[in-house]
Order: C-alpha cells, then sequence, then structure tokens
C-alpha cells in the first residue's frame, strides 16, 4: 500500500498529523487548480476549505480504485465547477432583475481582470488576456486546459481524473485551443494588426 | 495560427505555483472541528421522540392484543352453557 493510501486509513481513523502530511503535499495543488477556476484567491481558498473537509469527511468511504491524488483532483474539479455554476446561476439572476427594475441604475460590473499569481512578469498580459476567455469553454474542454496547460499534468493522468480515455482528453484539449483562438480573434480583432 | 495567439495560448508556461494563505490548515480544522461538536447533539434530538413513538406503539400492541384475545376465552366458555339451556324439546 502506498504511502498515500496509508495517511487515507489514518486519517478515517482520526489522525490529524496524517491530515497534515496530506494537506502539506496537496495544498498547493488544489489551490492551484481552484484558483484557474475562479480567477479570484478569496474563492480558490474557500474551494481548498471545502475541498479538504471532504477529504475528512469521505476518507473511510475511499475504496482505492484510484490513486489518491486523482481522488483530490476529482473532488477539486468537482467542488470549482460547482462554484463556477452557483456564481453563473447570481450573475444571471442580476442581470434579469436589473431588465426588470426600469428605474435601476444598477450598473453590470464587469469581472476585474485576473492576473495569475504565479506567472512571468513579461507574460502576465498576455495571461491576462488567456484567463479572460477561458470561461467561454464548455466545463469538459475548460478542465482538460487547466489540468495539461495550468497545473502540467499528463494526458494520461488528465484522463482518469475525467475518468475518459487519453483519446479523449486528446480531442478536447485540441477543440479548446481551437476555441480559444476563436474567441481570441473575437475579442481583440485589432490584435493580430499591430506590428 | 498567428503568432500573437500562440503567445497567449503559450503564455502560461514556466508559471510558478500560487501559495495558499498561511492559516488556510488551521480554518480547515476549525470547521471539521465546528462540525464535529454540532454532530452528537443533532444525532441525539430525535431519540426521545423515537422513545416516546416506540412506547406508543408497544402499548398499544400490547392492549389490543389482551383485549382481542379475552372474548374468545369468553365465548369458548360460554357455549356449552347456552347450548345446554336452549332444549327444543
Amino acid at each position: 500500500m502506498s504511502d498515500e493510501k496509508k495517511w487515507i486509513n489514518e486519517i478515517a481513523a482520526g489522525s490529524e498529523s496524517a491530515f497534515r502530511r496530506l494537506y502539506d503535499r496537496y495544498s498547493v495543488k488544489v489551490f492551484n487548480t481552484a484558483i484557474s477556476y475562479t480567477k479570484n484567491k478569496e474563492d480558490a481558498e474557500e474551494i481548498l476549505q471545502d475541498v479538504f473537509v471532504v477529504i475528512f469527511n469521505t476518507a473511510n468511504k475511499f475504496r482505492g480504485d484510484s490513486s489518491v491524488s486523482t481522488w483530490i483532483y476529482r473532488i477539486t474539479v468537482n467542488k470549482s465547477l460547482d462554484y463556477v455554476r452557483k456564481k453563473n446561476a447570481t450573475k444571471r439572476q442580476g442581470i434579469f432583475m436589473s431588465f426588470h427594475r426600469k428605474d435601476s441604475d444598477e450598473l453590470i460590473i464587469e469581472p476585474v481582470d485576473f492576473v495569475h499569481p504565479g506567472v512571468k512578469m513579461e507574460n502576465t498580459e498576455n495571461a491576462t488576456l488567456l484567463f479572460r476567455v477561458i470561461d467561454q469553454l464548455s466545463e469538459n474542454q475548460k478542465t482538460a486546459f487547466i489540468l495539461t496547460q495550468v497545473e502540467g499534468l499528463s494526458q494520461k493522468k488528465v484522463a482518469e481524473i475525467m475518468n475518459t480515455s487519453r483519446k479523449s482528453v486528446e480531442s478536447l484539449l485540441q477543440r479548446a485551443k481551437k476555441n480559444l483562438s476563436k474567441e481570441l480573434e473575437k475579442y481583440y480583432p485589432d490584435r493580430g494588426k499591430k506590428g | 495560427m498567428e503568432e500573437w495567439k500562440n503567445d497567449i495560448l503559450n503564455s502560461l508556461e514556466g508559471m510558478e505555483k500560487a501559495q495558499p494563505p498561511a492559516n488556510a490548515f488551521l480554518k480547515i480544522q476549525n470547521r471539521i472541528s465546528n462540525q464535529q461538536a454540532t454532530k452528537p447533539y443533532k444525532d441525539k434530538s430525535w431519540l426521545p421522540l423515537a422513545a416516546a413513538i416506540s412506547l406508543i406503539v408497544i402499548t398499544n400492541v400490547f392492549f389490543v392484543s389482551d383485549y382481542l384475545q379475552k372474548p374468545s376465552e369468553d365465548t369458548s366458555a360460554a357455549y356449552p352453557t347456552i347450548i345446554s339451556s336452549y332444549i327444543l324439546y
């Protein structure tokens, strides 16, 4: 049995030291995955907390069919997608309400540009543009893109996390890049004409 | 694909990892201990109600079965007397 599976058994028995070891190994990965979906540090921290509470509560149900890292990434992706869905629903409701309140002076506030804290200084502007269009992707394309391009996971690993084949991940990734390219053209039609 | 789009799509290369806040683990521990503190109360809250319902059901079953048993004993005992008292000839 791997170290991590032993830790999960210990966590199921209530061990705080095993929980801390697992947190030290995975908190950065969970936080970075979540921040790519939420594009906000505070919300990513909320997801980080949710994920580790779920791990603590369901450690006794972990069957070991997949690796511990696959299991943790699955929880993280699901929590992040749930969060984005809820946030989009709230945003849609806000827009709907402002349509129906004719006397409302409410402004539809565009999201603030997200600058990922780990991006290289020289890439900041381009990365900001990229994160602005990532939201236009479908959930599966977004997940395949974030896990391979941002998290740097292999297509095989992403296939395990998404419970699909490596070929499907490859295809999702190709479509994601094609769609991102189209979105970039749509959002910044003058960009290519520069220089 | 045009170069500017490639530059944007590859802008995350060599990116460093963002660090979660230092006190995040403490917050997680607090959330877990809070949920553990509220659990026993929730689990026990239904016990008095369940006990009261069980008592009512058991008492009713006892009395109903007792009531149903009594008349059958009485009638079987009463038959010979009734039959003997009705002499038709």
